[in-house]
């Protein structure tokens, strides 16, 4: 366990370079992706979900095992081609999804009828938006998320400092086009489930940044002889523990929900999952750095940084 | 003991609750409320859009959406809901219901209200049954109508309609204090419809007897001054007041006469009171039922999501799979890292849940999947509180308080810490609360209570729990707090030097190695190492810092 009692003593300020490099790393391939994938307007690089996108949406059990293969069948013979079929996990056995083109209530019951004679339809549900819908819910959420940022940046200014804010935004920065990178490479779908795994991890992936923040704020006046950066190095060893055991106690029933869940909880998990886990690596490696950076500018921490490397 | 005092009273308090959240919660299954995610249902997003296809202004989409309400609440689903979405839209949700056709018809239909003169357009009735209100309106009708008619009144016999004539039912109450329902017939069209109503309330007369007063538009006041004074004028010749009927969808909601010598010019300035011997709630129901009639926008279905029984309850097995698988290993975890606090944390974490459950019944909150969610991620902040203040009460034992003052800073220091991050998440919840549509709005809303109840019991309950066991002295052991005596800072640790090795290194010291300075100004005695770690920083602070960076550079070779 060398690594483990490392990480107590690793000069975290001190290599901050190589930390932000990751970062720009994944961030730069998830924006590509986000390019590539929408032609060349980030926006579309996204594969937005039903609630985005007018259509219709079935989810169905059948009697008679089948597979996806089968039933796209069934529905492209009905005169729906494009229609997207997807495996879904029940208890009560196995599920399709089918996603088409918005259809009527008349022609929904043609393709239940056409379903029913080929396998045995035993439970029918079926979701339809319309156009606009989905354009609103893009809109309210861009705004619902500057809100959010802006309501961040107020109260880290006034509980910290604006240098703590600007660090915990860099952060939240980071951790939400971590996620959004993410999702556009991996394709994974956006829901309005997604979008509220988002907006509360702006509020909670703070929780291990207020961690360290609250310990730098608590040293500063202590150890005002070290330099800055050293100093935060002290406090991230300090709250170390906590941190990890913060994440882990919310990762425990995000994981749970990812695994055991239903389609809808998991598309909730896997965003909280990536929003939790950037979100305590940004604690440590990108807010506290930035803080640093940022204090660093001061006059008497220059003149204690300079004490030090002639020092050493 | 003023603490004990308060420890006890704070228990006692939890306890309470936990009585009150078992009332709630018992019998488990029937008294919580799902989502149509969870047990299947139907729900519908309209947009609305004026006839002529404006969008709709706030009060109107508001009197829309009452209307719809109260026509969703006679399709006698218990948990409807129907929501404003965003600036024109209308969402409604069933769960559970039935016959999904039917509703999407009733919600849909416009219902008309009407308004009737009585001595001008009453043909027939009160009658007990529609075919004697039909034999009258042949027979011997109230009014003059023409011979040719009559197949128009058989037509109303059959229960068809017919353009010229209106069957109008009172129900038992409706029509002075029938106790059977009656009908009417009424010769059409009406005098007024709803669309003269701008509004109608419930109010109080100047004998603070329940009333309903109306406010009707500019040519509405207009029109029901004429019809008034036609009445009032008739009342007059007659010396009987007259009276005319409000009927919605064809039932007779009110039948409220015109006093001629109060208003012998009807009823002018666009204003009306209806007094009688109302209830309360029948004035109230009354005032609906005037507003209901004018639907005053169109409805086109933009979304519509159908979720079948059994669907529903596959997910909610799912969700509370997941929920206890997450909330069994948080608890082990707990127990394991942390011992005997972890208990403590245990503990309250199942109160917590409890508790939330209890609340979630009392309020009542409709479950859905994202509301499950949301529930399940408020295990983990709930025990993050727990694991902020028993890291401090852990550091602060390190460095030789004892048990209970430990527990005092760790959860005077700790709170700060955990009121900053908790705060941050309200906000973001609250924004997400604001913003959302239907679904995240139920994570968000749980993510908030829960986050609330999470401050209660991990720092308040756990704090009386800590403070009550901390006053016996087997409790006032290092080792209950999960720290070894080896890691307890004493005089002469540092001598003792490199040697001993942690088990966890979990805040840094000088026996870790690295850092000098110690982090803490320790006031007392007993911690000797700290205080003199600080002389020497202040002294000679030059030797301090190599002396730091040696340290550091001497571990990493090492491993």
């Amino acid at each position: 366990m060398n690594w483990f009692r490392k990480i107590y003593s690793y000069d975290y300020m001190g290599h901050k370079g190589r930390w932000f490099t990751i970062s720009g790393i994944v961030i730069g391939i998830g924006l590509i992706s986000l390019f590539v994938r929408g032609g060349g307007n980030p926006l579309h690089g996204l594969n937005y979900g039903l609630e985005f996108k007018s259509g219709t949406r079935i989810t169905a059990t059948f009697d008679r095992p089948t597979t996806t293969g089968s039933v796209s069948e069934v529905v492209s013979a009905r005169g729906y081609p494009d229609a997207v079929v997807q495996q879904v996990n029940g208890t009560g056995g196995k599920g399709y999804q089918i996603s088409v083109k918005t259809i009527t209530p008349a022609q929904q019951t043609a393709l239940r009828t056409a379903l029913d004679k080929s396998f045995g339809v035993r439970d029918w549900g079926a979701s339809f938006v319309g156009a606009t819908f989905g354009r609103e819910v893009i809109s309210s959420s861009y705004k619902a998320i500057v809100l959010a940022l802006l309501l961040i940046l107020v109260y880290v200014s006034l509980r910290f400092a604006w240098k703590f804010a600007i660090g915990a935004i860099v952060a939240e920065f980071h951790d939400l086009l971590v996620v959004i990178g993410i999702y556009s490479l991996t394709g994974r779908e956006v829901t309005t489930g997604t979008i509220a795994a988002v907006l509360t991890i702006l509020g909670y992936s703070l929780y291990d940044t207020v961690i360290v923040f609250d310990r730098i704020r608590e040293n500063q006046p202590r150890m005002s002889r070290m330099p800055y950066g050293d100093m935060v190095n002290h406090s991230i060893w300090q709250t170390l523990t906590r941190s990890i055991n913060t994440t882990l106690m919310t990762l425990i029933p995000v994981l749970c929900l990812l695994f055991f869940g239903g389609t809808t909880l998991k598309d909730f998990a896997f965003a909280l999952f990536l929003g939790v886990a950037s979100g305590a690596y940004s604690s440590i490696f990108i807010a506290s750095p930035v803080l640093t950076i940022l204090k660093e500018r001061e006059p008497q921490y220059r003149k204690l940084a300079a004490r030090a490397a002639e020092q050493s | 003991m003023k603490h004990k005092q308060r420890n006890l009273i704070i228990l006692l308090v939890v306890a309470a609750l936990l009585v009150v959240s078992a009332f709630y919660i018992w019998p488990p299954g029937k008294k919580t409320h799902l989502g149509l995610d969870l047990q299947g249902g139907l729900e519908i997003v309209y947009k609305a859009a004026l006839p002529n296809g404006q969008a709709p202004q706030a009060d109107q989409l508001d009197q829309a959406i009452g209307i719809i309400d109260r026509r969703v609440n006679g399709l006698g689903v218990t948990e409807s809901q129907v929501q404003r979405q965003g600036s024109d839209q209308i969402s409604i949700s069933l769960p559970g219901v039935k016959n999904k056709e039917q509703a999407i018809k009733t919600v849909g239909q416009t219902a008309q209200l009407q308004f009737f003169n009585d001595g001008k357009q009453r043909v027939a009735g009160p009658e007990s049954s529609l075919e004697a209100a039909v034999t009258q309106a042949k027979e011997s009708p109230l009014i003059p109508v023409p011979a040719a008619d009559k197949a128009e009144f058989d037509k109303l016999a059959k229960g068809q309609t017919s353009t010229k004539y209106l069957t109008v039912v009172a129900q038992p109450g409706k029509y002075g204090n029938n106790t059977a329902p009656l009908y009417f017939i009424y010769k059409l069209p009406p005098a007024m419809t709803g669309e003269a109503i701008h509004a109608a309330r419930q109010a109080y007369d100047q004998f603070n007897r329940p009333n309903v007063q109306i406010d009707f538009t500019s040519k509405g006041g207009k029109q029901f001054g004429d019809v008034t004074r036609q009445l009032a004028t008739t009342g007059t010749i007659t010396g009987t007041p007259q009276t005319f009927a409000i009927v919605l969808d064809n039932q007779l909601e009110s039948d409220p006469q015109v006093d001629p010598k109060e208003n012998p010019d009807g009823i002018q300035g666009g204003k009306a009171e209806i007094t009688g011997s109302f209830t309360l709630s029948e004035a109230k129901d009354l005032a609906l039922v005037i507003n209901t009639g004018a639907l005053p926008v169109t409805l086109t279905r933009i979304e519509s999501q159908d979720v079948s029984a059994t669907l529903g309850k596959d997910s909610l097995h799912q969700a509370l799979i997941a929920g206890m698988i997450g909330l069994g290993l948080i608890l082990i975890y707990l127990v394991v890292y942390y011992r005997f606090l972890g208990l403590v944390a245990d503990l309250a974490l199942i109160i917590y849940g409890i508790l939330l459950w209890g609340l979630f019944n009392a309020i009542p909150v409709t479950l859905t999947l994202p509301g499950i969610a949301g529930m399940i991620l408020t295990i983990g902040v709930a025990a993050d509180a727990n694991v902020v203040i028993f890291e401090r009460i852990k550091e602060e034992v390190r460095r030789g308080k004892t048990v209970r003052s430990a527990v005092n800073s760790g959860y005077a220091r700790g709170f700060r810490t955990i009121l900053d991050a908790n705060v941050l998440t309200l906000l973001t919840a609250v924004v997400l609360f604001e913003f959302a549509t239907a679904q995240p709005k139920g994570f968000a809303f749980t993510l908030i209570l829960g986050v609330l109840v999470s401050m209660f019991t991990a720092v308040l309950a756990t704090r009386a729990m800590l403070g009550l066991l901390s006053d016996f002295t087997f409790f006032n052991k290092a080792e209950f707090m999960g720290v070894k005596a080896s890691q307890i800072e004493v005089a002469g640790d540092e001598a003792a030097g490199g040697g001993r090795r942690r088990r966890r290194p979990a805040a840094a010291s000088p026996a870790d190695g690295a850092p000098i300075l110690s982090p803490e100004p320790v006031t007392t005695a007993d911690a000797s190492t700290p205080s003199s770690t600080r002389s020497t920083g202040a002294s000679g602070r030059s030797q301090t810092r190599p002396g730091k960076r040696r340290s550091s550079t001497a571990r990493k070779k090492k491993k």
